[in-house]
């Protein structure tokens, strides 16, 4: 983050680790895998319904 | 010029034993030819090459590949590489996994890490995870953001 700063104002990062899912969703900190999983079938599904419209 | 010590060259070594088959690093830098973007100089591309040099004579197992921005942009297009330091860790297959940035400190180990996932035909992940992945019907990009430490 130190090296692009233009992310950190992209994504208001407060705090590291932050992941990002197809620039909509996002979670802060480490997960559990299976929360991690949620977080990207909803991102996925998100992505499907912008596809289809 | 290096920038592991000794010992981190053999924590490395130790490290990369885990491989389970050959990797290529795709590491894409900034112009050797000395042509600078004011505003877009690429500060640790230097130090990170040399830091990935390293890695790679670690490991016979580990190819190193460097691609330069202004002699080789169409690399840049075929990895979807968008910004430097660049790297694209390939194992039997492009998996899509890019890391951007110098990996200093603790992200050395993630990047260790990475490589040892990549190298394996299939990933340490639970089986309802994989089930779950099989679902997806569009592409989902994860980035995660860190600092290095």
């Amino acid at each position: 983050m130190t090296e692009f700063r233009d992310l950190v104002s992209r994504y208001a990062v407060q705090g590291v680790p932050k992941t990002v899912l197809n620039d909509r969703l996002y979670f802060d900190g480490a997960l559990p895998e299976a929360d991690v999983l949620s977080a990207v079938l909803e991102a996925g599904r998100l992505a499907t319904e912008q596809e289809a419209t | 010029m290096h920038v592991l010590s000794r010992s981190d060259a053999e924590a490395v070594r130790t490290r990369l034993a885990a491989l389970a088959g050959p990797v290529r690093i795709e590491y894409f830098t900034e112009g050797r030819s000395g042509l600078v973007i004011p505003g877009h100089e690429c500060r640790s591309c230097g130090d990170t090459q040399r830091l990935l040099e390293d890695v790679a004579a670690c490991s016979s197992f580990v190819t190193l590949t460097t691609h330069d921005r202004v002699q080789d942009p169409q690399a840049f297009t075929t990895y979807g590489v968008d910004r430097v330091p660049g790297i694209a860790l390939v194992g039997a297959q492009d998996y899509g996994v890019r890391y951007y940035g110098m990996p200093a400190g603790y992200e050395l180990r993630n990047l260790l890490d990475m490589l040892v996932d990549v190298s394996q035909s299939a990933p340490g992940l639970a089986l309802e995870t994989r089930d779950g992945l099989a679902t997806l019907t569009s592409d989902v990009q994860m980035q995660v953001l860190v600092t290095p430490t």
